[in-house]
């Protein structure tokens, strides 16, 4: 019978040599989402946004369809990257652990509750998992948040959070485009602007780009595809 | 000293799948290798999970088969318990907890496909414990040049010859051009009210003869 998974307690570990494949073949190694993620939160709400390109080994295209946002509750959404499998697994205990705290609680989850979960399991098996996430959404109490949790399970709250391979060649436009006090439109143009520009330059990152703003009334996944996607110098 | 035997056997493979019309195509290769030997010939690599749900796997055959039987057991006494048509999403579950402990030592790369009363899927599960879900896949050594021929040719609402075509011209595509594949192609064609295992539907080269690839 398949068993509940709420804990990642049987991670297997001495079981060194059970298949004796050592090979590293390229359609062998781990998937990992190359990835561009980021969030930024404004008055009303957050916009998350990704691109959906995932890689086998730097060189291998998985799939270019993924869903990156995924949806922790309502109105708590999060973006992950790093090694696919873990990050399937890291999501499904959060999901699991947060719908079970809002049904005693009974009252819907905040968005600090549901990222102090994923730091914490983060942190736990931070020797055993390779993903980074960035929690968004927006609850009653204190309005619209955006956390992010990097690999090795640190929590820390930021108006403005980018993760993945592609984030590394975006923080300048950040640093220089973004202003606090934004409005919804102006910030889902700075996401996908963002995430157009880290697409261009990470080849881990490609596809479409993904987005869900969310604030008091709503959850609203989009995509930008094709010739929506925002164009730049191409050079 | 003679030759060091080389005790794994690995099957390279090429394994594929799509969504047609009324249902699902998944094909596979036949060829099981150990190191560079072919071990197996006619090897089979479409695995029976249900009546409604086979998979295709790649990677070790030991593993594999191991995985194949176990989760074809579970979802067995599942849909007994729950007097219910097992859905494929059920089984790429089970096959993605069980290889997620394992953190891809067991190393199984699965392509279930089926048909449930919510569709007809393909889901790809990774030994590490990914899945995906796709409208067209294939997986193995021969991937990539099975990919190709699926990525130019797929279409949606396919109907049922043009989509047992695609998929086995995709295996064939890998049988021919990568070395851990080869044989013959089995092909599985799953709709809402039949499964058809064709075994050995096509001969893509035999010994002496020249093809017209």
């Amino acid at each position: 019978m398949p068993t509940e998974f709420t804990s990642l307690d049987d991670l297997s570990i001495g079981l060194n040599e059970l298949s004796e494949s050592g090979e590293k073949d390229l359609f062998y190694s781990p998937v990992s989402d190359g990835t561009t993620i980021i969030a930024v939160q404004y008055d009303q709400g957050v916009i998350l946004g990704a691109d959906s390109q995932t890689s086998r080994g730097r060189q291998l295209v998985s799939t270019k369809t993924r869903f990156k946002l995924a949806r922790l509750h309502e109105r708590i959404f999060c973006g992950t990257s790093g090694r696919c499998a873990d990050s399937k697994a890291v999501l499904e205990v959060i999901k699991n652990r947060l719908h079970l705290k809002g049904i005693i609680e009974d009252s819907a989850p905040r968005v600090r509750v549901a990222a102090h979960i994923a730091s914490k399991l983060c942190y736990e098996h931070r020797n055993n998992l390779e993903t980074s996430l960035i929690i968004g959404g927006w609850d009653p109490v204190e309005g619209p948040q955006v956390y992010a949790i990097p690999i090795g399970g640190m929590m820390t709250q930021l108006p403005v959070a980018a993760g993945g391979s592609g984030s590394t060649y975006i923080y300048g436009y950040i640093d220089s485009m973004y202003k606090p006090g934004m409005s919804r439109e102006e910030c889902i143009r700075f996401v996908s602007n963002c995430v157009s520009l880290a697409m261009s330059r990470d080849s881990g990152s490609g596809g479409v780009i993904r987005l869900v703003a969310i604030d008091k009334d709503e959850a609203n996944r989009m995509v930008l595809a094709g010739d929506e996607i925002p164009k730049f110098y191409q050079g | 000293m003679g030759l060091k035997h080389k005790p794994n056997v690995k099957t390279g493979t090429t394994i594929a799948g799509l969504i047609y019309k009324d249902g699902v195509v998944i094909g596979a290769d036949t060829r099981a290798t150990g190191g560079s030997i072919v071990q197996v010939k006619d090897c089979d690599k479409v695995h029976y999970i249900a009546d409604n749900i086979y998979a295709c796997g790649a990677g070790t055959a030991a593993d594999l088969h191991q995985v194949a039987n176990m989760i074809s057991a579970q979802i067995r006494l599942h849909s007994l318990n729950t007097g219910r048509k097992p859905k494929v999403a059920t089984a790429a579950t089970m096959a993605r907890r069980h290889l997620f402990k394992y953190q891809g030592y067991i190393s199984a790369y699965l392509i279930f496909g089926g048909c449930d009363d919510d569709g007809s899927h393909i889901v790809c599960v990774d030994a590490n414990g990914f899945t995906r879900v796709e409208k067209f896949t294939s997986q193995g050594s021969g991937s990539l040049a099975a990919l190709s021929v699926l990525s130019t040719r797929f279409k949606l609402n396919l109907e049922r010859e043009e989509a047992m075509n695609i998929v086995t011209d995709s295996i064939a595509a890998g049988i021919l051009n990568d070395m851990g594949s080869g044989g013959i192609v089995n092909l599985c064609v799953i709709t809402r009210d039949k499964t058809q295992y064709l075994k050995h539907h096509r001969v893509v080269s035999s010994k002496g003869v020249m093809g017209d690839y």
